[in-house]
């Protein structure tokens, strides 16, 4: 299984938005921000397979809202980022700010 | 005041394509995004892609089932060559083998047109897709179609092993080919999924 520094890039930018989105963080809110951060249309699904590896992984957590006549009787999944989630994050950064630096070209 | 209903065969297709997954918590938010002004073709797009990642989803969960999906689908396909020119040679007359010998048959019986020939054999190969299809399915039936989609690919790496030194000759032939395959196996599979429960 792949430790939690080994984080994707849509790893990395979903925990970015559950960080964001706090308590607000459902499919749809998540799609959302990632559509306005990426500017291009973004599959739900795919948000939710890449949700449920960072449950499993242990680095989200999910629960299940109240059904709401505007989703037709459904309910929201709501989630959460955990401690070992936010570590996972702080080491993606570090390691992408050691990249980064002294390369001028990216500014 | 009526309220806007997002398109309800999409979610119906959904659950029914690929049932091994609860795609309640999906279609509430494809409902909520659906009432807040999108399109029906983007709902539509929405359910397309979540029946790609469900299934894939699906067959990376259940590797030997969709393996042995794989080989079943092959082994019927394989299957279905000779038994469709069996059949075709039945069908416009022309007679069949029995234990060596070729008994033809009689001449009333005879198809007239030369091209019925090429037309029979092809429908044999349809109607056998077809039925690999639906084979495929009532085999994995929890699954639904997803098992299906494992079979595609292992009847185009198939194909491509078959056709590998013709490739080059032939390529659109083989695509065209393929993808009518595929086309009549998936018709032929989601003829045998369930129908999901109406909530």
């Amino acid at each position: 299984m792949a430790g939690p520094s080994s984080l994707g890039a849509a790893d990395l930018m979903i925990l970015l938005v559950l960080m964001r989105l706090g308590d607000d963080a459902y499919g749809v809110t998540i799609a959302r921000e990632l559509e306005e951060t990426m500017r291009r249309p973004v599959a739900l699904a795919s948000v939710y397979a890449t949700l449920d590896r960072l449950v499993e992984r242990g680095l989200a957590v999910s629960e299940l809202g109240e059904p709401t006549a505007e989703r037709g009787g459904r309910a929201k999944k709501y989630f959460r980022i955990t401690g070992k989630g936010l570590r996972a994050v702080r080491s993606a950064k570090q390691s992408l700010v050691k990249l980064w630096k002294d390369l001028p070209q990216l500014g | 005041m009526t309220i806007n209903q997002p398109p309800r065969f999409a979610g119906r297709l959904l659950q029914r394509l690929v049932p091994a997954q609860d795609h309640d918590v999906l279609l509430g938010d494809l409902c909520e995004e659906y009432r807040r002004g999108r399109s029906a073709a983007w709902y539509w797009l929405q359910v397309l892609a979540a029946i790609a990642v469900g299934s894939w989803k699906d067959i990376r969960a259940n590797k030997l089932v969709a393996v042995r999906a794989g080989l079943v689908g092959v082994g019927l396909i394989i299957l279905s060559a000779p038994t469709s020119v069996a059949l075709q040679h039945i069908l416009t007359g022309a007679g069949f083998l029995w234990h060596g010998i070729w008994i033809g048959l009689p001449r009333y019986w005879r198809y007239p047109y030369p091209s019925s020939y090429f037309v029979v054999l092809q429908t044999c190969f349809l109607v056998f897709d077809l039925c690999v299809g639906w084979i495929v399915v009532r085999l994995h039936r929890s699954h639904g179609l997803t098992m299906v989609f494992a079979c595609c690919g292992a009847a185009a790496a198939f194909r491509v092993a078959l056709l590998a030194p013709h490739l080059q000759m032939l390529p659109l032939g083989v695509l065209s080919g393929q993808l009518l395959e595929w086309l009549l196996l998936m018709l032929g599979g989601s003829l045998a999924t369930r129908r999901p429960e109406v909530a």
